[in-house]
């Protein structure tokens, strides 16, 4: 049914990937940059994450945590003070972070992003359906007439109008502009789609119909998608899977149902509980007081133990590991031991709470 | 139709603003010390009856406003532009007409040598901002930049004609010079310096103004979006930065085509340039008040035609002018 660019075209992997590896494997990822008094400020401390055709895995944390950062690392589009220092991101068994990785040749056509603000992302003086050909055209070598052509077609798949398909982004409505931006990023047919907050700006009636949109892409093309969100609301009705990250670090993560339903790590607990929840009538909020650490000046221990109410001594002088419990479910908290190899029974931290529309 | 509205605004606009400049063209010279008569009487040999007459002829007798006011502007409506004092009793336009070709010449291949080096240097200054290349490319940018028409043509003039040699120093022609294509290689032979000194000032300009829309352009979304494509370096420049970028350039070339006319006065004196400018200076000088409001009709005409002339060329190339979009 979906005659967008090439979605049946066989799949040629780039030199080095082979199929038989796992779709997208990120290891023990490590990136910094350099401050410009010459400090370096971590700001992705060592996460492992991965996703399967056809997933779709949540990456969700606070501005700040390093989500947005993990992207760039991902795309080999860090800032220039940026670096990669420890770890791999293994597409297909290609490692995209080290040395001389064909990021030229897996940017887009393995692996594209939606970016957060379509106004921006999208360049205000060239046509949509142009700037969807354009990667056609330069990334697939197509011809120009069957770009242009096949532009069409996918501005039409993810909903813009007939008579919108020559418009510029700011003759668009601001969910048809994220829509042109998916059409963008679908144009090489990638296998992983990133989506960087892609609804952030949008009201809440838009910002289900993008994600109904992503969600059928995934379906249609057998994406693996990551969504990187702050609202978890997002994630619960859009992923399998999801990773919980706290300054640089995935403190938590697990199937959408696992962690959803019995959120072990402390600051998981504070923020599922820190929205109020319209359909189980719930109106009494945690509140998790302080701000994200400094980067930059980092104190030992868990990061988050200065905001934890379960911390004691130990959290406070050693790294909190991260233990494995059963397959892709993980947790880095002291305050769980290894025990039997089973799930630990969650601990309720003794977070502050504000009932709501009470006086 | 929101199209169409907007241009017509802009047509109205300036032809509304020709108007005014003809009035003020007026006023302005009759506020200036001195008038075209006492010129004449300083000759202590003219009598009394012949100076009335020459009033008489020149329209003086009669009242400044309203009378000399519709006359100037019906006139010069008309295409009439008076006659000369200084040059005989010549037609203004005829005067002019002869004058401009020169002006054109080296203004305008000053304009376009300016453009195509300013933004090669701009583009690729702020493609490099930071870097070695951008801090040498942007120092040579501001030194001449800041450096007068007259003092660079002064430069020029040492180093190329009085100490290498290689050039005139001044004029147009050799005297009594060969014609046909030699004649065209001495005219260009000494068009060469004038054309130098307002490519080298106008280049400056052009680099550092696109330079920063360049370095800000780098900053944008849709930048890190061509990045993730994968689209190479220079077609992220042509592609996406530079349509963007250029914006402001545009503008400020079309706007200094109108001025530059003007501002090539210095250079065309240090030259000895027979051209408007140089024409500007001699009329000055005699009070040639036809030949000056010609000239200044001309400028401040230029000046709004290709400010007009911006603002197509704007709604041309960004699509969010020519929707009325806000910005």
């Amino acid at each position: 049914m979906s005659a967008a660019a090439g979605a049946d075209h066989a799949r040629q992997l780039p030199e080095g990937a082979d199929a038989a590896s796992p779709l997208l494997e990120i290891r023990g990822l490590r990136v910094s940059f350099t401050l410009s008094d010459g400090r370096r400020l971590t700001a992705v401390d060592g996460i492992n994450l991965s996703v399967a055709p056809g997933e779709a895995v949540g990456l969700a944390g606070e501005s700040g945590s390093g989500k947005s950062t993990a992207v760039g690392a991902i795309m080999g589009l860090l800032a220039p003070n940026g670096r990669i220092d420890a770890g791999s991101i293994r597409y297909r068994g290609l490692d995209l972070a080290a040395k001389g990785a064909p990021l030229r040749r897996t940017r887009w056509r393995e692996i594209a992003v939606v970016f957060q603000g379509s106004l921006v992302a999208l360049n205000p003086v060239i046509k949509v359906r142009d700037q969807v050909a354009e990667a056609i055209e330069l990334r697939l070598g197509e011809p120009a007439e069957v770009a242009q052509e096949k532009a069409k077609l996918l501005l039409h798949d993810v909903g813009i109008p007939e008579k919108r398909i020559n418009a510029y982004p700011h003759q668009l409505s601001g969910g048809q502009r994220q829509r042109a931006m998916l059409a963008v990023a679908l144009s090489c047919s990638p296998a992983v789609l990133i989506g960087d907050e892609p609804t952030t700006a949008l009201d809440v009636i838009v910002q289900a119909q993008i994600l109904e949109l992503l969600d059928r892409m995934r379906q249609e093309y057998g994406l693996g998608l990551i969504l990187i969100t702050h609202d978890l609301a997002v994630i619960a009705d859009m992923c399998d899977r999801v990773a919980i990250m706290y300054a640089g670090r995935i403190v938590e993560s697990g199937s959408v149902k696992e962690i959803f339903s019995a959120p072990r790590h402390p600051y998981t607990q504070a923020l599922l509980g820190a929205a109020p929840d319209a359909r189980a009538g719930r109106r009494t909020i945690k509140v998790l007081e302080g701000h994200p650490p400094d980067l930059s000046a980092l104190p030992p221990g868990c990061h988050f133990a200065p905001r934890c109410p379960l911390a004691d001594a130990r959290c406070r002088e050693e790294d909190p590991p991260t233990i494995e419990y059963a397959d892709q479910v993980t947790l880095a908290c002291h305050r769980y031991s290894l025990g039997d190899g089973k799930l630990p029974t969650p601990i309720d931290a003794p977070y502050p709470t504000l009932e709501l529309g009470k006086r | 139709m929101k199209a169409r509205r907007w241009l017509l605004g802009r047509f109205g606009g300036a032809i509304a603003t020709i108007l005014m400049v003809l009035i003020l063209n007026f006023v302005l010279f009759r506020l200036m010390p001195g008038s075209p008569d006492r010129a004449l009487a300083r000759n202590p040999r003219v009598s009394a009856a012949a100076m009335e007459a020459a009033r008489v002829r020149w329209g003086l007798d009669k009242p400044i406003f309203p009378d000399q006011l519709i006359a100037y502007v019906g006139a010069t409506i008309t295409g009439d532009f008076g006659y000369s004092v200084k040059y005989g009793g010549r037609e203004v336009t005829s005067v002019i007409g002869e004058k401009i070709g020169p002006t054109l010449l080296i203004v305008g291949l000053g304009e376009l040598i300016a453009l195509a080096a300013g933004i090669a240097l701009g583009a690729w200054t702020g493609w490099r901002r930071g870097r070695f290349g951008d801090r040498v490319g942007t120092l040579g940018a501001l030194i001449l930049y800041s450096m007068p028409y007259f003092w660079t043509g002064m430069l020029l003039i040492t180093l190329f004609a009085t100490t290498l040699g290689w050039l005139p120093t001044s004029g147009i022609t050799t005297p009594g010079g060969p014609g046909g294509i030699q004649g065209a290689i001495d005219l260009l032979r000494h068009a060469a310096l004038p054309i130098a000194t307002i490519a080298l000032g106008l280049i400056g300009q052009y680099a550092i103004l696109l330079r920063s829309s360049v370095a800000e352009a780098l900053r944008e979304g849709y930048v890190l979006t061509a990045r993730a494509k994968g689209l190479r370096d220079e077609r992220i420049l042509r592609g996406h930065i530079l349509p963007n970028a250029l914006l402001p350039t545009v503008t400020l070339a079309a706007i200094n085509a109108g001025y530059v006319i003007g501002g090539a006065l210095t250079v065309e004196i240090v030259f000895s340039w027979p051209g408007l400018g140089l024409l500007t200076q001699e009329a000055l000088q005699s009070r040639d008040y036809p030949i000056l409001q010609g000239v200044f009709l001309l400028l401040s005409v230029s000046v709004v035609m290709t400010n007009l002339l911006a603002d197509l060329l704007y709604s041309r190339l960004d699509p969010r002018v020519r929707h009325g979009a806000a910005r």
